[in-house]
């Protein structure tokens, strides 16, 4: 004889859906531009890494372990989501996984957006900042 | 940049080795989710720098790699030590309820059958202890009853759970219905493969299987051959699986009456089993609500019995 039982009991607390993005705030540098390399477009984890050099100059470079840690929290935060495995053709086709943002990672990386555009007022209402062109590309 | 000489694929390969050898470093349930697709990332990484870069760039991606790799370790074993922390202290049973809206209570029971000298059945649960995990893959059960009377029933039995175990967590799609039907049916080839390398044509290695995922308010079950699936709402029992077997087939389509079924010399035959290729998995949904049980049995129970099947355990 062979058996198995389950009692479940479903917790009635915390909707994904109901939660407050604003809780999240700050993100570390990390998740913030993880969440930004996937604002455009659905990537696989090297695509995100790529991204990241290319947008800041190479400026700001993550390692897998940095990346994969993230993503592994984003996804238990509701903010990524993976979007299916699909073969690379210039990897002897090998499957990648796809991220892409949830709806609460885009509201999420808005306000932080917001929140960062706000305080770069504030450096230059304090003239810290020299050109329009650099708080210009916070709009 | 644009003069440096072709990639060597002996720098390639040996960085390669080295990185998966690192990657031993973090906790085993992250090594399980992301190993593969770091090492994937990985090759690309020194790809593109030894094209971009050549040697010299490799060895500045190294010390960026081994940064990463030292804090990043020690990060996820801290998270992971945290968890332990909070099983042990009883803290864990909050986080449950609160992060994964499920909480199980799992038991479990197998005997040795009076007629056979060795257990053909096989089982087995995951609960992954890592929060994340159980939140985006689930709990995992698998009954399998290996074939009485056939080569090695328990050794298929045992292979197919540890292997639908390991294909079902490390296949990620999104859709787990689908992940679980894939690791079942994968496992089957495994299986297959296994029965014609040793040269078994006619009396193969098989087995039942009965596979379910619990994730959130949902139960993915795949089903093939005659072990069962039972769903207790409200004390209402409600059978979810078809048997794939000869005489409950027959008795669906009105051939024989159940009574008949008892005596009916066919009665272990079974219609679908892993071991033969291509076989075909059912695939059941069903939503589960607070104070449901679920129950998987192989037929050991249910074939005494075949009338009322659950008094014989639900005591």
């Amino acid at each position: 004889m062979d058996l198995y039982s389950f009692n479940v009991c479903v917790g009635e607390t915390m909707k994904q859906t109901s939660r407050d993005p604003e809780a999240l705030l700050p993100l570390t540098p990390a998740v913030f531009h993880i969440l930004l390399a996937l604002a455009d477009q659905e990537r696989h984890g090297y695509g995100i890494m790529q991204e990241i050099t290319q947008r800041t100059d190479g400026k700001v470079r993550m390692g897998p372990g940095t990346l994969y840690g993230s993503i592994k929290r984003m996804l238990a935060d509701g903010l990524l989501e993976e979007s299916g495995e699909r073969p690379d053709t210039t990897l002897d086709h090998e499957r990648r996984r796809y991220y892409r943002l949830t709806g609460f990672g885009q509201r999420v990386v808005r306000l932080e957006a917001a929140r960062l555009a706000q305080l770069v007022t504030v450096a230059q209402s304090k003239k810290l900042l020299s050109g329009p062109e650099i708080a210009g590309g916070f709009s | 940049m644009s003069t440096t000489p072709p990639p060597s694929p002996w720098l390639l390969t040996s960085s390669e080795r080295l990185y998966r050898s690192l990657l031993q470093l973090y906790p085993r349930d992250f090594r399980r989710t992301y190993q593969r697709e770091m090492l994937i990332t990985f090759h690309s990484y020194v790809s593109d720098t030894l094209q971009a870069a050549g040697p010299g760039g490799l060895l500045r991606m190294w010390s960026l790699v081994l940064y990463d790799l030292l804090t990043t370790t020690f990060v996820e074993h801290y998270r992971s030590a945290i968890q332990a922390i909070r099983q042990l202290s009883g803290l864990e049973q909050e986080s449950f309820m609160t992060n994964l809206l499920l909480h199980l209570d799992v038991g479990a029971q197998t005997d040795i059958g009076q007629k056979r000298l060795t257990n053909e059945d096989s089982m087995l649960s995951v609960l992954p202890s890592d929060p994340d995990i159980m939140q985006q893959r689930g709990a995992l059960f698998i009954v399998a009853d290996g074939l009485g009377g056939h080569a090695k029933g328990e050794e298929a039995s045992k292979l197919i759970t540890e292997e639908v175990n390991i294909l079902y967590y490390a296949n990620q799609g999104p859709d787990l219905n689908t992940t679980l039907l894939h690791a079942v049916e994968q496992a089957n080839r495994i299986l297959v493969e296994q029965n014609t390398s040793e040269g078994r044509t006619v009396e193969i290695m098989g087995t039942t299987c009965i596979a379910a995922v619990l994730h959130n308010e949902t139960a993915y079950i795949a089903n093939v051959g005659d072990s069962r699936a039972y769903l207790i709402h409200e004390g209402e029992i409600k059978q979810v699986t078809l048997d794939h077997s000869f005489v409950v087939e027959q008795i669906r389509e009105g051939k024989i009456t159940p009574e008949e079924a008892k005596t009916h010399p066919q009665r272990n035959v079974i219609t679908r089993c892993m071991g033969v290729p291509e076989v075909a998995v059912d695939l059941f949904t069903e939503h589960i609500s607070h104070g449901d049980t679920l129950v998987l049995c192989s037929d050991g129970i249910t074939g005494n019995e075949p009338e009322s099947p659950v008094h014989s355990w639900q005591g």
